[in-house]
């Protein structure tokens, strides 16, 4: 009879789940994520109908087995709180973009491109341009995808990058080649343009197979400005490799470090930004995030 | 019960029938649906960590710990494991849900 047996049953359960926890330990990364009170299924559960009911979600969700996406932005609490010195740029680039550009991956018309490049320009003093020396890029917006690390120069290993290991290396080099001819050339100036290195869609250019020895030259470590339009924060990176391919759905990509400071590494890992070239003739802009 | 990501692949009809015959109390009841939940849990993010490359763990349970209705989960598994994830999963699911049957039917 099930009502006899279950009082004993809860002890050859939780001898079950002391098993499979144990098995699920043997995973090193599990072991982080134990540690958290609430990775459990309960304690999920709960979260997860926290963050439902806040989004008006729960209903439709309990009703459809399994769509194919769906993407929240994470509740105030989860928002990285920009310094207060910051706050304005930030601020002033949010308000003032999130008014005028499209949510979705688009070019922009040279009237949205020039307001654009006015507001950028005004608050963070750096000239961008949606059209630099006749060139321009398939999209200003579009989704940027996290990345793995790229190999800087030829024997270059994962365990020698300072930062973000677990994102990987991958394999090969990025379509410019490595950023360095050799371990002895590598300077400060190779390590910052891996660590803020970009990826735009190069290679789906009208011009890209009339042109492309021109282009690459042009596009290779190229100077970017990006900045993710949902909170204000901006980054300034450089062209390292082209793609992602359109099946992706994504147009862009970033570094583990510029993903991190755009708050797009969590997640999905990907998210809807802005992307522009840097006007600077004299290379005095310097890579990296510029309002965090 | 709010939805974990994989919720959909899982059928436990009858241990909910079990459960409901059972004449023992309520709190009772709620404590072993409670270690079954976790069960589950365990058994399938241990079998998804065992199919899926370590470099991609880290993403994987982020996602999990983050967001742990979200489909796009789901979505991760199918590009990182294979297109067959959902089957796997039903199926690990299933026996997981054997065992667990077993452990409720078993004699003191």
């Amino acid at each position: 009879m099930a009502s006899s047996n279950l009082a004993s049953s809860v002890q050859r359960l939780e001898k079950r789940s002391a098993i499979l926890r144990r098995r699920l330990l043997k995973h090193q990364t599990a072991k982080k994520f134990f540690t958290k009170s609430v990775f459990i299924a309960h304690g999920l559960r709960q979260k997860s109908s926290h963050l439902l009911a806040g989004a008006g979600l729960i209903g439709a969700l309990i009703t459809m087995p399994a769509p194919k996406s769906l993407a929240l932005a994470p509740p105030p609490s989860q928002v990285s709180q920009p310094a207060e010195n910051a706050l304005t740029v930030r601020q002033k680039l949010r308000s003032s973009l999130q008014d005028l550009l499209p949510h979705q991956p688009a070019k922009l018309v040279p009237d949205l491109a020039s307001q654009v490049e006015q507001i950028i320009s005004e608050n963070t003093h750096i000239s961008v341009k949606a059209v630099l020396e006749d060139q321009t890029l398939n999209h200003h917006l579009g989704y940027m995808g996290f990345e793995q690390h790229l190999s800087r120069f030829p024997g270059d290993s994962l365990a020698q990058h300072d930062e973000i290991q677990e994102a990987g290396l991958a394999p090969g080099r990025g379509a410019f080649g490595y950023f360095a001819k050799d371990r002895s050339l590598f300077t400060t100036k190779e390590y910052l343009r891996e660590k803020y290195y970009c990826v735009v869609q190069t290679l789906y250019l009208e011009n890209w197979n009339q042109d492309h020895r021109f282009l690459k030259d042009w596009y290779a470590f190229r100077k970017m400005m990006v900045i993710n339009p949902v909170n204000g924060l901006a980054v300034i990176c450089d062209i390292g490799d082209a793609g992602p391919a359109d099946w992706t759905g994504k147009q862009f990509g970033g570094s583990p470090e510029i993903m991190q400071a755009l708050d797009l590494n969590k997640g999905p890992r990907k998210g809807l930004i802005l992307m522009l070239f840097v006007d600077d003739p004299n290379n005095q802009i310097p890579l990296g995030p510029i309002n965090n | 019960m709010a939805i974990l990501f994989y919720d959909h692949l899982i059928t436990k009809t009858e241990i909910d029938n079990f459960l409901i015959l059972s004449e023992e109390a309520e709190n009772q009841k709620g404590k072993v649906t409670q270690l079954i939940d976790d069960i589950i849990f365990q058994g399938i993010l241990s079998f998804i960590l065992e199919h899926l490359e370590d470099r991609h763990h880290h993403t994987f349970l982020t996602q999990v710990h983050e967001r742990p209705y979200d489909p796009e989960i789901i979505s991760y598994l199918r590009d990182h494991v294979g297109p067959n994830i959902e089957d796997d999963l039903r199926s690990e699911a299933d026996k997981l849900i054997k065992m667990i049957l077993k452990d409720l039917q078993s004699e003191v």
